[in-house]
């Protein structure tokens, strides 16, 4: 089998569009602070499971294309998730060994990367610090999801023999 | 990121990512919508009628105020007459539905289904029944994002409804709270005042409600008090919202109505514009 031989990318762009609308999804007001990262959790997967295919530069579309649907800066989130993707891609041989209670932790301090940035840069544009540590929870609802979100992909990509 | 924020030649390139993606908001608030229909569809009988006799209700007090409205304006043409200035005229007004869209949490923005095909432009400002909810920022054909005045980066020329006092009503970034900029610590101003809109700036037109003070406390040792105030808007529970297209003539008089002994505070009310 040709190792270069690629199919089902639209398995990968539709998961990634899926990501986008549930970040877009109303939620009741005190729910939107914990909204898990799922354009980074979708990245993350695809990073470890096809590094050839989705690298940095899914990842810099992926988070252009929230930019401008979310109202941020144009690139902050561009920034935030290229960085995701060039670590889980430098990563990838190891994540993939490491069991589901091993690779949540890593799932977290990736997606804290993220909102950290992302606090950074609204800090950089005058708004007000935010209360207490906000921005990670993100993150620790990323961390309960990922052992869901991971088999429910490998199952797809499995399934539907995308590489 | 820094040319997005410090320079303004990325707007066409923002404007076109906008339209682009623009899409996905109705793919995420069509099903949702038709949802709360469907759900609407099934509620009982017993509460639609309770609703309609709310309504009609409201509609007839409307409607007797409605009555006063001529005479006064009647009235109005009359005095504009010997006074010998021009009659206004009747704004354009359109109704848009605020999409069930969530955006980034810490900003306060939403998304509005009327666009550039409804003639929406940038720097409209938008209102509710209770008064204004902010101004429109981004266009794109059937949708355009809407900065509302809570937005820490939203700054807005306002004075109080009872004294005529000008100051700045600057968002903080939380839900109900506003900022009252440059106020003196002698200034006369009392918690439960109205602010209006002043027509300075040049955006929004004079005379509707922004907001209520909740909070004054004149700082000794430092310029300017410390007040806050809730805006009259229902700024998170609306579904329908006003855009009103403002009247060349009427945005570029301030309203006469400060005492002469009150300094012309705050005239740098410039700072209008979002900072996007």
């Amino acid at each position: 089998m040709d190792l270069e031989h690629h199919q089902g990318g639209w398995v990968i762009v539709a998961s990634f569009i899926l990501a986008v609308l549930l970040a877009l999804l109303p939620l009741p007001t005190w729910a939107t602070f914990w909204r898990p990262d799922w354009v980074a959790m979708v990245l993350i997967y695809w990073c470890i499971a096809l590094p050839r295919r989705v690298g940095v530069f899914s990842g810099w579309l992926s988070g252009l294309m929230l930019d401008a649907l979310l109202g941020t800066l144009l690139g902050q989130h561009a920034l935030a998730l290229t960085l995701v993707a060039f670590l889980s891609g430098k990563m990838h041989r190891r994540l993939r060994v490491y069991p589901l209670r091993q690779q949540v932790f890593v799932v977290f301090f990736l997606v804290a990367i993220v909102h950290l940035f992302n606090a950074l840069i609204r800090h950089w544009q005058g708004y007000p610090p935010p209360l207490h540590l906000e921005f990670l929870y993100p993150a620790i609802t990323s961390f309960f999801l990922w052992p869901w979100v991971f088999t429910s992909l490998r199952m797809l990509r499995r399934g539907l023999h995308v590489r | 990121m820094v040319a997005d924020a410090h320079m303004n030649y990325l707007g066409s390139l923002r404007n076109f990512s906008y339209t682009a993606v623009a899409p996905l908001y109705q793919a995420i608030s069509l099903p949702i919508r038709s949802a709360q229909e469907l759900a609407q569809n099934f509620s009982q009988h017993r509460l639609l009628l309770a609703e309609n006799q709310n309504l009609r209700d409201q509609n007839l007090l409307l409607q007797v105020q409605l009555q006063r409205l001529d005479d006064l304006r009647t009235e109005n043409r009359h005095l504009r007459g010997l006074f010998g200035s021009a009659p206004r005229f009747v704004e354009k007004m359109l109704i848009a539905e605020v999409m069930a869209v969530d955006l980034d949490p810490f900003s306060r923005k939403m998304i509005i289904n009327k666009g550039v095909n409804q003639e929406v432009q940038i720097g409209l400002p938008v209102f509710d029944a209770q008064g204004v909810m902010g101004q429109v920022i981004e266009t794109g054909t059937v949708t355009s994002r809407v900065m509302l005045i809570t937005d820490p980066d939203h700054t807005l020329p306002v004075q109080v409804a009872r004294t005529g006092l000008h100051t700045l009503v600057a968002g903080t970034g939380a839900e109900g709270e506003l900022d009252l900029l440059y106020l003196p610590n002698t200034a006369e101003l009392h918690i439960g005042d109205k602010l209006i809109t002043s027509g300075l700036g040049g955006r929004f037109p004079r005379g509707y409600p922004v907001a209520v003070v909740t909070h004054f406390k004149p700082v000794m040792g430092q310029p300017y008090a410390e007040a806050k105030a809730r805006p009259s808007a229902l700024l998170d529970r609306n579904r329908d919202v006003l855009l009103i297209w403002p009247l060349k003539e009427e945005i570029q008089q301030p309203v006469a109505i400060v005492p002469a002994e009150q300094p012309p505070a705050t005239a740098e009310s410039t700072t209008e514009q979002p900072s996007q």
